[in-house]
């Protein structure tokens, strides 16, 4: 009679084991559908970072906190198709507002979002007339946006990253400059961008340039 | 000889083709990657049609000229890399006696894309610039 009874319970066991075994790898298997969009994403943007030369500078410190209403936020808008002049747009502005505007993520005064334009169900892509990827600054005053820029000059100057930088970094100061203005804050001005790239010296005469044949 | 042309650009107008070209001329090139997005797409048929729209009696005469040319060809490198070319650009470059003289990278071309008369405007300004 005890060992039918250890043989029920031993069987027992053995069922309900296999239950909890197979729930787990069905759970396994949701979990890892649900993740592979993140995934998927996150494995574009290591790629954009990889092809602009790595990780920005001081991106593992610059963690935004919670948003001021008084705040400027650094929208990158792309598309669904990613080209790679898009993900180097992207990179390099997120490279400028980490390594640059560090201590304004820290506080709540810039924010950096990427959104796909084209799922985008807010209405900013009509408000910003975005026909392409592009970055748009916006700047809000008690949690309302009162201005916005769409910067399309980032396409002209994106294969010159020093110029890039720069100018990303004036057109941030200037609508920065307003968030502080308008509620009389004293900031602490950025460093702007230096141009570390070795000066040419030996520029080509246009003589010497070549024509299609 | 002129057959040589066509390895470097694609659409060439066709009187472009038809003679050696004169010394003194002016060049507007396209630069774009073996595969275009949709906006670069644009950019190369709004500076095209600016061209050939608003320069018709030169290109005739060959002394305006355009070209597209798809930088990521191997035998485009030394354009690329001549006019400093790493992603699509539209470069006007005036030739005298041969040889470039100046140029000009067009960069507000992709601020001004949205607005096809300000584009074509853009680019024909530019020309005639080059062209005085």
């Amino acid at each position: 009679m005890d060992l039918q009874k250890s043989l029920s319970v031993c069987l027992l066991t053995f069922f309900f084991a296999t239950i909890v075994v197979l729930i787990a790898k069905a759970m396994d298997n949701q979990a890892a559908s649900r993740l592979e969009p993140q995934l998927t994403r996150i494995a574009d943007q290591l790629e954009a970072l990889t092809a602009s030369g790595g990780f920005p500078v001081a991106s593992s410190t610059a963690v935004t906190s919670a948003e001021k209403p008084d705040r400027v936020v650094v929208n990158y808008f792309y598309s669904t198709t990613r080209c790679t002049t898009c993900r180097a747009i992207e990179s390099q502005t997120s490279e400028v507002v980490q390594s640059q505007y560090a201590a304004e993520l820290q506080d709540g005064t810039i924010t950096w979002k990427t959104l796909n334009y084209e799922d985008d169900r807010s209405g900013l892509m009509e408000k910003f007339e975005i026909v392409m990827p592009v970055v748009v600054l916006t700047r809000f005053e008690d949690d309302e946006m009162a201005d916005w820029k769409r910067l399309d000059q980032v396409w002209g100057i994106v294969n010159d990253k020093p110029a890039f930088a720069s100018f990303i970094h004036d057109e941030i100061d200037a609508m920065l400059s307003e968030v502080y203005q308008s509620k009389s804050i004293a900031r602490t001005q950025s460093q702007p961008v230096e141009d570390d790239t070795p000066i040419d010296s030996e520029e080509p005469s246009p003589a010497d340039l070549p024509l299609p044949e | 000889m002129m057959i040589a042309a066509v390895t470097c650009s694609t659409m060439i107008p066709m009187t472009a083709l038809a003679a050696d070209p004169p010394a003194d001329r002016v060049v507007v090139m396209y630069f774009h990657r073996t595969e275009r997005c949709p906006t670069c797409k644009m950019m190369g048929s709004y500076a095209e049609e600016a061209v050939t729209s608003g320069f018709a009696t030169e290109i005739n005469q060959g002394t305006v000229e355009f070209r597209y040319i798809d930088f990521q060809q191997p035998e485009n490198a030394n354009l690329a890399k001549a006019y400093k070319v790493t992603g699509p650009a539209l470069i006007i470059a005036k030739v005298v006696d041969a040889k470039v003289s100046e140029y000009t990278d067009l960069k507000d071309i992709w601020v001004k894309v949205r607005e096809k008369p300000v584009f074509i405007e853009y680019v024909q300004e530019n020309v005639k610039v080059h062209i005085k």
